[in-house]
C-alpha cells in the first residue's frame, strides 16, 4: 500500500479531505523526526515503540577488497512492535 | 533528550503543529496505527512518506521490517553528516587509532585557553599538594627544617621519593614552610585566579571604549572638515575669466550694498618735482571689495571696460592676493589708476599687452 492509496484510505475513514490527511500525516512525519533527532523514544501502545540507537565509530572488514574500512559514527532508528502488534501479525498468518 | 514520548504526548504535539483538536489527531493516530497494523497482518507492506516502509518479517520474533524514511534517517543522522567512510592502511587497527586520538587529544591540546603561569606561580609546581606524602614525614621535616642535619638523619629513615619531597618543599615554599601543607593549594589557587581574572579583565571588550574612541574620532574628524569647508568655501577661483564674465552679466555692479565700500579717489595724477627727474605717482581710482559674487575680472570689467585687465588689478594688489585663483571675500583691492598701465579697452595692443602679462603670470607661477 502506498502513500497515496494510505490517504485515500485514511480519508474515507475519517471522514476528511484528503488534503487534511496529508497534512496530519505530514505533522505526523516533522514529529517523529524531531523527538527522534533529539534522541527521543517515542512509544506507540499497542503498536511499538520507535527508538534511536548510536552506532560508534568502527572498523569494518570488507570481505570482496579485504580493506579494512573505518565507519563513521551514526544514529539507527529501531522499530520494535509491541506484542500485540506481533500476536496480531502471527494470528492472522 | 532520550525521554519517552506516550501517545497523549505525540497526539498533542501534532495537533499543535497541524492547528487541530488533540482530539482529531488522536483519532487520526489510531486508525493510521490500525491500517498499519491490518495491513501487516494481511502479509502486505505499507509507506508512509516522511516516516518509512513496514513490511512483513520473516521471523515469528521479528514479524515486522521498518525501513525509515531516506529523510528522516538523513535529519537523524545530520550531526554525522560530514563524516565518510574511511579505507585504512593495512596493519591499523582499533587500538592505535585510539592511542593516535589520546595522543592528538593531549593535556595542553584540550586546554588552549589556559594562559601561561606566572613565573612567582611556576616556582611552586602544582602537583606538589597532590603527592603522597606521609604525615609522620611532613611532621618530620616541618620540625626538621631549621636543623638540616636532623632533616638528613629523619629522612634515611624515611623511604626513598618521600625524602625528595622533604627536600624540595622547604626550598620551593619557604614563606609557607611554616604552614601546614595544605596552605601551598591555596597559594597557588589564589595567585592562579587573581592572575587569571586580570587577563580576563583586560581581555574583555569594554563597549564604552570603543564608544569613546569613536566620539574622540568622530569630533577630531568634524574639527579638520569644518576647518577645511571654512578655508577653502569662501575662495573664489578666478582663473577662469570666461565663466566670470557669464557670472559678471548677472551681477548688479552698481549695488547699493557696495557704495559704501567704494572709495573714489581724484583721477589727476601728482607729479613730485625733483630737483633733477620727474617721478609720477598714481593714486589708485578707486577701493573695492571682492565679494562672493565681484571678482577681480569684474572689477577690470567695470572700471577698465575689459576683463582681461584683471592682471593689472593684481599686480597693484599683489601684496593682499597671494594667488589670484584664490581671493577671499572682503579683501579691499585697490584699482590703479588706468594710466599707470597703459590701459585701454579700445586699444587692441593694451588688450594684448594684458594678455601677455596674464600668460608671463601664469608661467611664473607655474
Amino acid at each position: 500500500m502506498d502513500h497515496k492509496a494510505v490517504t485515500g484510505q485514511l480519508a474515507k475513514i475519517l471522514g476528511r479531505d484528503s488534503k487534511d490527511i496529508t497534512a496530519l500525516i505530514d505533522g505526523l512525519a516533522t514529529t517523529m523526526r524531531d523527538n527522534l533527532c533529539d534522541m527521543n523514544t517515542v512509544a506507540l501502545p499497542g503498536f511499538g515503540e520507535f527508538i534511536p540507537e548510536k552506532e560508534d565509530e568502527h572498523i569494518q572488514n570488507d570481505l570482496s577488497t579485504g580493506q579494512q574500512i573505518l565507519i563513521p559514527p551514526s544514529i539507527n532508528i529501531k522499530f520494535s512492535p509491541s506484542a500485540i502488534l506481533k500476536r496480531k501479525i502471527n494470528d492472522r498468518q | 533528550m532520550n525521554k519517552k514520548i506516550t501517545f497523549p504526548q505525540l497526539a498533542a504535539k501534532l495537533a499543535g503543529l497541524t492547528s487541530s483538536s488533540e482530539q482529531t489527531a488522536e483519532e487520526f493516530l489510531r486508525e493510521l496505527l490500525n491500517l498499519i497494523s491490518e495491513t501487516l497482518s494481511r502479509g502486505e507492506s505499507i509507506t508512509i512518506k516522511g516516516l518509512g516502509s513496514f513490511a512483513p518479517g520473516l521471523s515469528d520474533d521479528n514479524p515486522v521490517i521498518w525501513s525509515p524514511d531516506e529523510s528522516l534517517a538523513e535529519a537523524v543522522n545530520r550531526p554525522f553528516a560530514f563524516f565518510e567512510p574511511v579505507v585504512l592502511a593495512e596493519g591499523v587497527n582499533e587500538e592505535m587509532l585510539e592511542r593516535s586520538y589520546q595522543d592528538t587529544m593531549a593535556p595542553e591540546d584540550q586546554l588552549p585557553d589556559i594562559p601561561p603561569i606566572p613565573k612567582t606561580v611556576m616556582a611552586i609546581p602544582p602537583e606538589i599538594p597532590k603527592i603522597p606524602v606521609p604525615e609522620h614525614a611532613v611532621e618530620e621535616s616541618q620540625e626538621n627544617v631549621p636543623e638540616p642535619m636532623q632533616a638528613t638523619e629523619s629522612a634515611t629513615e624515611t623511604e626513598q621519593p618521600t625524602e625528595q619531597v622533604i627536600e624540595e618543599i622547604p626550598e620551593r615554599t619557604e614563606p609557607a614552610s611554616s604552614e601546614a601543607e595544605t596552605d601551598l593549594e591555596p597559594i597557588l589557587t589564589e595567585e592562579y585566579q587573581d592572575y587569571n581574572e586580570y587577563s580576563e579583565n583586560h581581555k574583555r571588550f569594554n563597549p564604552w571604549w570603543a564608544f569613546m574612541i569613536g566620539l574622540l574620532s568622530g569630533i577630531v574628524i568634524g574639527y579638520f572638515t569644518y576647518y577645511f569647508i571654512n578655508d577653502s568655501t569662501p575662495v573664489i577661483n578666478d582663473s577662469e575669466p570666461l565663466d566670470i564674465i557669464s557670472t559678471s552679466d548677472s551681477i548688479d555692479i552698481t549695488a547699493v550694498a557696495y557704495a559704501d565700500t567704494i572709495v573714489t579717489y581724484e583721477t589727476d595724477t601728482a607729479e613730485i618735482h625733483t630737483s633733477d627727474t620727474v617721478i609720477t605717482e598714481f593714486k589708485p581710482i578707486a577701493i573695492d571689495t571682492v565679494t562672493t559674487s565681484r571678482y577681480l575680472t569684474t572689477m577690470s570689467r567695470k572700471y577698465y571696460g575689459d576683463y582681461r585687465f584683471w592682471i593689472y588689478i593684481y599686480l597693484d594688489n599683489d601684496s593682499v592676493i597671494k594667488n589670484p585663483n584664490r581671493i577671499k571675500p572682503g579683501t579691499a583691492i585697490k584699482i590703479p589708476d588706468p594710466k599707470k598701465y597703459d590701459i585701454d579697452a579700445n586699444d587692441p595692443k593694451s588688450v594684448k599687452r594684458a594678455e601677455a602679462r596674464i600668460a608671463e603670470s601664469i608661467a611664473d607661477k607655474r
